[in-house]
């Protein structure tokens, strides 16, 4: 399960009021180059990104919480972007990861091993791709992840993968 | 990771355009002007 469908029970569990986006072609994951997620990224009025963080952002997190509200109170009162200390670097984002929407791609025309076999590739490429590797693991053993997620199950099988494929 | 950052978003941010869950279209330019978080999650 992919896409909205798998997005629906999650956003009504929360009763979420912000819009939520289907990045099916993982593009904000190449503009940023993040390879882990759940992620919060906070961007000012100007556009310019004041906090980012990969890889375990949670609102049940009382640090990364406290974070966004001190941005979100201080405004941007007195933040010249254009000569900020330090100065905003415009920076690409990074590593690409666009193997896995070429293979959600493929997954979404049935092609199920040719989008595993090229999400493998590019996890061979490119090991600290949680993005990568969970969606894996989704792929083949969804009944560790529907309806309820196997966290316990993860961790051994990334230490299965590790031994079998040391980093 | 976390960073606290002064940099530039990715210009080309602005030229992302994603569907909802509810089936129409966000485009990120329209957001532009206004303080944004970016939640990235995943149902794994």
């Amino acid at each position: 399960m992919q896409g909205a469908e798998a997005s629906r029970p999650w956003l009504e569990r929360a009763e979420a009021a912000f819009p939520t986006v289907v990045d099916s072609a993982n593009v904000l994951g190449d503009l940023f180059g993040y390879k882990l997620i759940p992620n919060g990224i906070f961007l000012d009025e100007h556009g310019t990104v004041r906090f980012a963080k990969f890889g375990g952002f949670s609102v049940a997190n009382e640090s990364d919480v406290a974070a966004i509200e001190r941005l979100l109170s201080a405004g941007t009162s007195g933040h010249d972007p254009g000569s900020g200390e330090p100065s905003s670097v415009a920076r690409d984002g990074g590593p690409r990861n666009s193997a896995l929407g070429h293979g959600l791609e493929l997954l979404r025309r049935g092609d199920r091993d040719t989008a595993v076999a090229a999400w493998r590739e590019a996890l061979a490429a490119d090991p600290d791709n949680y993005v990568i590797r969970k969606q894996i693991w989704a792929v083949e053993h969804p009944e560790r992840f529907y309806p309820t997620i196997a966290f316990a199950w993860q961790k051994e099988q990334l230490a299965r993968e590790r031994e079998a494929r040391p980093a | 990771m976390t960073e606290l950052l002064e940099r530039a978003a990715p210009a080309a941010l602005w030229d992302v355009a994603l569907p909802t869950v509810e089936g129409g279209t966000l485009r990120l330019a329209d957001l532009r002007g206004k303080q944004v978080l970016l939640f990235c999650w995943a149902s794994w």
